[in-house]
């Protein structure tokens, strides 16, 4: 392949527009600019909350303003000014959503244009959905069907409302309050994001999952996911996000907390897309999310699936703390960044119960001149006996102006622990292309073909719905871009 | 004792170590040093919390008050050679608390100056920020130059041997060594430490290697001294085009051993090498932490650290490879392997790749683990008890390392020590 074939594709890749950057026209209201003790006030009171949610929120709000924003990441972005978001924008509210009918039509068309399945003919692909707007809970899809089976699916604010003994025992279980600076924002100020509770040995009817959209200028998102797995439960969970172009860059620190008791298993499932700039490296989400899970009784199962593609800068590390015996800790990947885009993402897996098991598959694709980061501990408690670990972090450079890096922390404190780490970097070998190019496919499609390759562990780990999304997510991050 | 009252104490005795180096005060190497003295104002022992320290820290050597020394001691000749290496050739270069003591006939081509014997010795640059490099540069006496010319095959081993004298207090010595191999040189150093008496020993080393085009260098680190001997050492190495060097360090005893190894590919078609093997008991604790910077295109970078860890042992690595975006063509590996043997041993791993150029095969590996017990099985069944079953299974896996080094007359003492702290007798 000739440099100037490759300085063209690269440039197709690059030209390669965002398609969810179109903004709507929605009615909404704002929390005015600024963030201090009234803003807190001012979000809890538009969520009628009750008093002992308040003082959770100012609590947390109270460890933030003690707490400095941290500054390890291998991410640079321009400092954040906290006073100039706001920390609360909803679309006016009309009357309460019974049915699809009475939900604003613009608003419709906002997740039509998504590809969301709303409409309930689309529910009939077996999705339940709770669309986030900004910050607030929009509608929740099939939630009478879920009833049925005993699962409660809202949006969190209905759950403080509805089912304060669970929230009340289950929120910040897992990220305290004072977890790290943005958990502690995001629990003084965060707006709305999905509750899940699934009982005792039930596995959840149908797939749920979580749109999230970003429409207002000069907002921040915080949206707070809490899922519930009893004991013996299954729920597979489906997170998607977009957002549109703008030129400022807009913050999102969410939390996402799962608690898997004894014989649960939770499956997250996430393709981020959040709009990742322009090709000079303007605008784009800042994406500083906490997610954690905790295998809280024996036999229990947490899986992160990620497909990272958008935001200007990525910074999160779903976790999984591994207490119950027999527990088992999953994290599969794939990130991907082009342009000015900055990822700084992994996983921890903490092994405190006995024969623990995680396993850690980690792709990063790196092109223009963004940089991919994976940063990972894995970490065997002196309790944790016959833990087990495998971990592997594949990066792809496509172009010699991007960077790969690995960070793993490993951290063994029992002998009877088994851990593998492996990583690689490299490019797209010349011999594959050319085997490719020989058979008749252009460069394009060859590259496509060799990342969904590469991706692939990860890709099948997704569910259906998701996973063809995912695909094509790849295909335009990266169309025809040739190493 | 806090590191930070260790560290104020320390600079109060600079005047008197100034006053000790009776009148050279005036040339560049003591100028030199008084502004790391002077800058030792802003800087901190690394706690916890820095990054690069994360799981080491010397609180427990520098409460034991190790007192910087300012001069030579006496060497007992015959107590060194009693604990010196047999069977092995080796022209020695001895260094007594880390001041040049005396050194044998040099081969042909190889040069020796140092600051002790009136030479004017340039230090190469040094790392303003890392405190150890500061005490280093401030608090040492002597300053060693080795130069191979250009062209020159060096037959035997170089030794250099630092022998630490805390027979009556503990000790704090710096040592400062340059090495320079000319063009199309070849030459292998070893270098040790030695402490004679009960006390608590530290040195603090600070090398530099310089090797220039086509040259070969071997570099041998052999760390073998004792429970209550710590060290804490820096080396740099710069390669020139076409030039291969290999660091083969082998860390059998001490108290607290950090090393740190970097090397920096400057010219293409270096390779650089990187093997070590850590065999730690009862407190020990070793930190290795390596860098290789792949500058420019068509080096190659290899590196292997193996670890057994057994007792209340901690064992470190932070291996991080950076390739440069002109770097292209870049091969590197990396493995660190261990092996965990006691329920009290701990290992922290932080294997790291920094890549900022698309061409390149670069690869990492670590693991953690125990003896297979299919292995052990295999050997029982043979008619092994299960203690020699075990030791011929660690001895295997860490004679890998021993193999890769070059000095065919030094395995013997390899084996013999990695047997003796194994406790088995392989005869």
């Amino acid at each position: 392949m000739s440099g100037r074939d490759n300085d063209k594709i690269l440039d197709e890749v690059t030209s390669s527009e965002y398609k969810y950057g179109f903004t709507s026209n929605i009615e909404q209201e704002f929390a005015p600019v600024g963030l201090d003790e009234s803003t807190i006030r001012f979000i809890s009171a538009k969520k009628n909350e009750p008093e002992w949610m308040l003082n959770w929120r100012l609590e947390a709000f109270k460890k933030w303003q003690q707490m400095k924003e941290p500054e390890w990441s291998n991410v640079k972005y321009p400092k954040i000014d906290y006073q100039s978001i706001s920390y609360y924008a909803a679309p006016k509210p009309k009357e309460k959503l019974g049915s699809l009918d009475e939900v604003d039509p613009e608003l419709l068309d906002t997740f039509n244009k998504l590809g969301i399945p709303l409409e309930e003919q689309k529910i009939l692909a077996g999705v339940a959905v709770d669309a986030v707007i900004d910050s607030v809970s929009v509608k929740t899809t099939y939630k009478e069907k879920l009833a049925e089976a005993g699962v409660i699916f809202c949006s969190i604010s209905e759950a403080v409302q509805n089912h304060p003994d669970l929230i009340k025992k289950y929120l910040g279980m897992v990220v305290p309050t004072n977890d790290n600076f943005f958990a502690a924002l995001n629990s003084a100020v965060f707006s709305d994001g999905s509750f899940v509770y699934i009982p005792k040995n039930t596995r959840c009817p149908m797939e749920l999952s979580t749109y999230f959209r970003i429409n207002a200028q000069n907002t921040g998102q915080f949206e707070r996911t809490l899922i519930v797995a009893d004991e013996g439960a299954y729920v597979s969970y489906l997170e998607g996000c977009t957002a549109p172009m703008r030129d400022e860059n807009q913050l999102h620190a969410a939390v996402v907390e799962l608690v898997a008791l004894g014989d649960a298993e939770i499956k997250y499932s996430t393709v981020q897309n959040w709009y990742p700039g322009d090709k000079e490296g303007k605008g784009g989400i800042y994406n500083f999310v906490t997610k954690r899970g905790i295998c809280k009784g024996p036999n229990s199962k947490i899986s992160w699936t990620q497909v990272e593609t958008g935001s200007a800068v990525t910074w999160k590390y779903p976790s999984v703390l591994l207490t119950g015996d027999n527990s088992i800790g999953e994290f599969y990947s794939v990130a991907v960044t082009n342009n000015h885009q900055q990822a700084d993402t992994g996983t921890k897996m903490i092994h405190i119960g006995k024969n623990t098991k995680s396993r850690i598959v980690s792709k990063g694709i790196s092109a223009g001149v963004s940089q991919n980061s994976y940063r990972g501990l894995v970490r065997v408690m002196n309790r944790a006996e016959n833990a087990k670990n495998f971990s592997q972090c594949d990066s792809l450079l496509i172009g010699d102006k991007c960077g790969a890096h690995t960070f793993p922390y490993i951290e063994i404190d029992n002998k009877t622990a088994n851990v593998e780490h492996e990583a690689t970097t490299s490019k797209i070998g010349e011999d594959i292309m050319f085997y490719c190019q020989q058979r008749g496919l252009d460069p394009e499609e060859a590259t496509a073909m060799i990342v969904n390759g590469f991706s692939r562990e990860v890709l099948d780990k997704l569910p259906m719905e998701f996973a063809v999304e995912a695909k094509k997510l790849l295909a335009i991050s990266l169309e025809g871009s040739v190493g | 004792m806090t590191p930070k009252e260790y560290k104020d104490q320390l600079i109060g005795q600079y005047t008197e170590f100034k006053a000790a180096q009776n009148g050279r005060a005036n040339s560049d190497f003591q100028k030199q040093g008084e502004q790391f003295a002077q800058s030792l104002g802003q800087l901190d022992f690394p706690t916890k919390r820095h990054e690069e320290w994360k799981y080491t820290t010397l609180d427990r050597v520098l409460k034991k008050w190790p007192k910087p020394v300012f001069k030579s001691a006496p060497i007992d000749h015959f107590w060194l050679a009693q604990n010196g290496i047999s069977g092995i050739q080796t022209v020695k270069v001895i260094l007594a608390n880390g001041i040049l003591d005396r050194f044998d006939k040099l081969p042909a081509g190889v040069t020796l100056e140092a600051y002790s014997l009136g030479n004017q010795v340039e230090v190469a640059p040094t790392d303003a920020t890392d405190i150890f490099e500061n005490i280093n540069r401030a608090f040492a006496v002597d300053s060693i130059k080795i130069k191979v010319a250009a062209n020159t095959v060096v037959p035997i081993p170089i030794k250099i041997v630092n022998v630490l004298d805390a027979t009556h207090e503990a000790v704090f010595a710096q040592r400062n060594v340059e090495i320079e191999v000319g063009k199309n040189a070849e030459v292998t150093f070893i270098e040790r430490q030695i402490t004679k008496g009960p006390n608590t020993s530290l040195a603090n080393g600070l090398t530099h290697i310089k090797v220039d085009n086509n040259a070969q260098v071997k570099h041998l680190v052999l760390q073998n001294d004792g429970d209550n001997a710590s060290q804490v050492n820096r080396t740099y190495v710069d390669q020139n085009r076409d030039s291969v060097y290999s660091n083969y360090v082998f860390s059998l005893s001490g108290e607290v051993i950090r090393n740190n190894l970097r090397i920096s590919l400057n010219a293409e078609n270096t390779v650089g090498n990187m093997y070590g093997l850590y065999l730690l008991d009862g407190k020990e604790h070793v930190d290795n932490h390596t860098v290789v910077d792949h500058r420019l295109p068509n080096c190659e970078s290899n590196e292997l650290y193996k670890g057994v860890l057994n007792g209340y042992s901690t064992g470190v690595f932070n291996g991080k490879i950076f390739v440069r975006q002109d770097a292209q063509k870049t091969n590197a590996y990396q493995q660190n392997r261990n092996l965990l043997i006691s329920d009290h041993a701990t290992i922290n791993t932080k294997p790291q790749l920094e890549i900022w150029a698309d061409d390149v095969k670069c690869s990492h590996g670590c693991t953690v683990g125990q003896l297979d017990e299919e292995q052990l099985f295999y050997l029982r069944s043979r008619g092994i008890d299960t203690n020699s079953a075990r030791a011929l299974m660690i001895y295997a896996f860490a004679s890998e390392i021993v193999e890769k080094q070059p000095v065919e007359a030094l395995k013997e003492y390899l084996f013999n020590a990695i047997s003796k702290k194994l406790a088995f007798n392989l005869e």
